[in-house]
């Protein structure tokens, strides 16, 4: 902690009451004019953002607004564009061998760390070696990017060579997300049989000493719940970023956090809900940008096989039904004030070529939802309520609290077009971790559950939580289909694009026909900054994600 | 100190150790007491791989049965220390001793402007009960305490975000400023969440005094010294308000006791980063080291400063020991 701050709070308490009684006049302002570091032509960039930095450990962390700092001040060997497609960053290009069991990449020639060190080929094999070495302790965190990954070699300095136990169709996409680190400051706590001191190294900045790091940015000052400080990376190997220091600023209040945005105490805020979102586009000293996101809310239904209740919900006849009474057009205006897509695959439209163009949104059709259940023999009770196997067809709705807001309003959508097709729903709300326990297969805890992805754009992660071995994992909705398996285990081992895009097609058309989970909105990604500044790089998850490092480093003032 | 006297604070002080023993363990439970962990709440975390979640709770112990967890708990208490925070796998210690150094200037400035001002208007709207001032200093006290904390916050904020700084403690990008300047802009920032702790804590302060003076005023010897033709101002300084203000100790010592605590409330619409916002981030992410942590701390606060307000009450009033 900076002392200067330590010795002032002693003086804090009696001075304060004077500042209050004298009503102290403001020496704020915007963020730009605060700045005190930089010559006149450096310019600093004040992000607000609603998650904090967890750690800056990369062994540690796990809010994504974490692993967005990573991908501003580690290398990774490639990253995404703002379309989503895989490009250079520390590997300028890369190959595959023809069995799919070797990658091979050059990397940067003469690439340096922020300390002025080489950064090479070594410190990313030693990584990768370490994080595998470790993958069931200390680095299990980073383990889940090497999937099918046995070793890495550097032959020399600019050549990394990554080899595989079997090939994996998704490997460019996953070791995109590991960060390199610097041997030279990471290899004292690579000890011991399980790596634990991997994790106990804060990897703290202090005055003089930023994070030795290789990305645009280093980290020069740290505060999980108040603001962390990016400093340009002289010796970053690409184009330097226009803004000299990146502050990221952590709000636990949304509503304070747009308030702060109007006010000039920040530049920008990195994802704004649809509703705040309105109430900043009657600025017009305020840009708002939206665009299609990775971000999708689903209605799942739990079709573990040994429930011992409801089974009426595990029949494909009734997710159809329950498919068609639902009005994304309506869900879409109201309840995300048309901030959002209707949705219709797990594989949203923003990861491009993934999404199965021939799957089309369902029509909302109460006539066709009522013909599928009364052909099921659901008959209407007297009450208005569908019986089926002899019992109301009444169910409870859980929503993950993540959710509430909009998600409060999509059900009663939801509730008044259900009470149409003879089926009544109630709605209860849980925390996500209660939801988290009731979504583990196999799981009776629940029938039918509403909650939400922000997937990653290669389509393996969310086709295979619908994959039998997921059970205990990443499954929520208890669906087992070998076929469905075997295309994924297909997938997985294509080693030709073309080939795999063919078979997750094949894999989409599974899941339009069983319905495991119905996914009925794709949320925008809203992002808004001053009109004071120009320059960002939009993508599917706004400008600050670990996606890519082209969402700041062209931004810079107007 | 007499027998008496020392039986009392024996008593108390006895009474303090069981109260914070049942909160250690009470803390331990409740937090457990919903389902799901730290584990769980990673599940919809993409980089978080069921691999990563199981290597989680290997590292802290929580495939461990409760009782385990709890023996093992008490033991490492018993040695000073409080456990590692899962979200950020640092000492809970080194964690709550950033957080109440945010928390305790912002929160005392707040408490003690409070017990000031709520004197201040509790005397005065006694000594003019049933004017104009009064009705206007009990209602607005009224007003303020019956506000929602984070409605008020966000009121603030909308009235004076444009003037005073509405998050965080410092301004950013103002590293390495000299320790005056840190101090200045460490005040500016305390500004607007002081004044809310400030706003909802006068409510009580102004009505407890203005009971407690009406009482006072009541008394037979505040009859004589009008009797005897002081002046008023001399007869509520010296005989009214130094008397009532015995009941008002034991709110002191509660408010004390609470500032270790923090505003949650307050923390968090200001992002003012200390234990209130901890423990708000702490429940979120059931992160219970954190948790246990914090609360045994509040405890241990509230529990001593308690203590300290009942023997200050023996030496203002010896006839509570009886």
């Amino acid at each position: 902690m900076n002392s200067a701050l330590s010795r002032s709070r002693a003086l804090l308490l009696a001075a304060g009451t004077l500042v209050l009684a004298l009503g102290l006049g403001s020496f704020g302002g915007s963020a730009a004019a605060n700045s005190t570091g930089g010559g006149a032509s450096d310019q600093n960039l004040l992000l607000g953002i609603h998650l904090d930095i967890d750690s800056l450990n990369p062994f540690v962390a796990v809010q994504v607004s974490s692993l967005a700092v990573y991908e501003y001040t580690y290398p990774a060997l490639v990253q995404y564009n703002t379309a989503l497609q895989i490009v250079p960053y520390f590997a300028t290009s890369w190959q595959q061998s023809t069995n799919g069991l070797t990658w091979t990449f050059t990397t940067r020639s003469h690439a340096k760390w922020s300390d002025g060190t080489p950064l090479t080929a070594a410190d990313a094999a030693w990584t990768i070696n370490t994080v595998l070495k470790y993958a069931t302790g200390g680095a299990a965190e980073l383990a889940g990017y090497l999937a099918g990954v046995k070793s890495a070699s550097a032959p020399n300095a600019d050549t990394l060579v990554v080899h595989m136990a079997q090939p994996e169709a998704a490997f460019l996409a996953d070791i995109r997300e590991m960060p390199i680190l610097p041997k030279e400051v990471w290899s004292r706590y690579a000890t011991g049989t399980k790596g634990a001191t991997l994790k106990t190294f804060a990897n703290d900045p202090s005055p003089g000493h930023p994070v030795v790091g290789g990305g645009p940015f280093m980290v020069t000052s740290y505060d999980k719940l108040g603001v962390t400080i990016l400093e340009r990376n002289p010796n970053y190997f690409g184009s330097k970023p226009d803004v000299a220091e990146l502050g990221i600023e952590y709000f636990s209040s949304p509503d304070a956090e747009l308030e702060a945005l109007k006010d000039g105490q920040i530049d920008a805020v990195w994802t704004v809900v649809p509703s705040g979102a309105n109430s900043l586009k009657a600025d017009k000293s305020l840009v708002v940008h939206s665009q299609p996101g990775l971000n999708v809310h689903d209605f799942i239904f739990n079709d573990y096989s040994k429930q011992k209740t409801d089974l009426a919900l595990t029949l494909p006849v009734v997710h159809q039904a329950f498919d068609y009474a639902i009005n994304r057009s309506e869900i879409v205006k109201y309840a995300f004030d048309g901030y959002a897509q209707p949705a219709s695959s797990p594989i949203l439209s923003a990861t491009g070529k993934w999404h199965d163009p021939a799957i089309k949104t369902p029509p909302y059709d109460l006539a066709k939802a009522n013909q599928l259940l009364n052909e099921a023999g659901f008959k209407m009770g007297a009450n208005g309520v569908r019986i089926a196997d002899g019992q109301p067809m009444s169910y409870t709705v859980y929503m993950a609290d993540d959710e509430l807001g909009p998600g409060t309003e999509v059900f009663q959508i939801m509730k008044g077009d259900f009470q149409k097709i003879g089926v009544q729903l109630t709605l209860e709300a849980l925390t996500d971790s209660t939801a988290a326990t009731y979504t583990v297969q196999p799981s009776t805890k629940f029938h039918l559950m509403m909650w939400g992805w922000t997937p990653p754009p290669d389509p393996s992660f969310m086709l295979n939580t619908y994959t039998c071995t997921q059970f205990g994992g990443w499954s929520e909705t208890g669906f087992c289909n070998a076929t469905y398996d075997k295309l994924f285990d297909e997938q997985s081992a294509a080693t030709t694009p073309t080939k795999r895009l063919q078979i997750v097609y094949q894999m989409e058309q599974v899941l339009a026909k069983d319905i495991p989970e119905i996914m009925y909105a794709d949320q925008d990604w809203i992002d808004a900054w001053s009109t004071k500044w120009t320059g960002f790089g939009e993508t599917a998850q706004g400008f600050f994600t670990p996606l890519t490092t082209m969402g700041l480093v062209h931004v810079h003032e107007t | 100190m007499n027998r008496s006297a020392a039986d009392y604070a024996l008593r108390r002080g006895a009474l303090a150790l069981v109260t914070i023993f049942l909160v250690v363990s009470f803390n331990f439970v409740l937090f457990r007491l919903l389902p799901g962990s730290f584990v769980t709440n990673l599940s919809h975390i993409p980089n978080a791989t069921p691999a990563f979640r199981r290597a989680i709770a290997a590292e802290f112990g929580l495939e461990r049965s409760k009782w385990e967890q709890y023996i093992i708990y008490l033991q490492q208490l018993l040695h000073g220390n409080l456990g590692v925070s899962y979200a950020n796998d640092r000492p809970v210690l080194s964690n709550l001793t950033t957080d109440i150094a945010n928390t305790v200037p912002m929160v005392s400035l707040g408490t003690l402007a409070a017990i000031v001002l709520g004197t201040l208007t509790g005397v005065a709207s006694a000594w003019r009960r049933r004017t104009v001032v009064d009705h206007g200093l009990t209602g607005t006290a009224l007003a303020f305490y019956s506000f929602p904390t984070q409605w008020l916050g966000l009121m603030l904020i909308l009235l004076l975000g444009s003037v005073l700084p509405t998050s965080g403690m410092h301004t950013p990008f103002l590293i390495g400023a000299p320790w005056w300047k840190s101090a200045l802009d460490e005040l500016h920032h305390m500004i607007l969440p002081s004044l809310t702790v400030m706003l909802t804590l006068l409510g009580q302060y102004t009505l407890v005094v203005r009971s407690a003076t009406l009482e006072a005023m009541s008394e037979d010897y505040v009859l004589t010294a009008r009797a005897k033709g002081l002046r008023g101002s001399r007869v509520l300084w010296r005989h009214v308000v130094r008397n009532a203000l015995l009941p008002v100790t034991t709110l002191v010592a509660l408010s004390i006791g609470f500032i270790v605590g923090g505003a949650i409330l307050v923390e968090t619409v200001f992002s003012w980063p200390g234990i209130g916002l901890a423990v708000y981030q702490a429940v979120s992410e059931r992160d219970y080291p954190m948790l246990q942590g914090a609360f045994l701390l509040l405890t241990i606060s509230v529990v001593v400063c308690n203590y300290l307000a009942d023997l200050l009450y023996f030496r203002l009033d010896p006839r509570v020991a009886r």
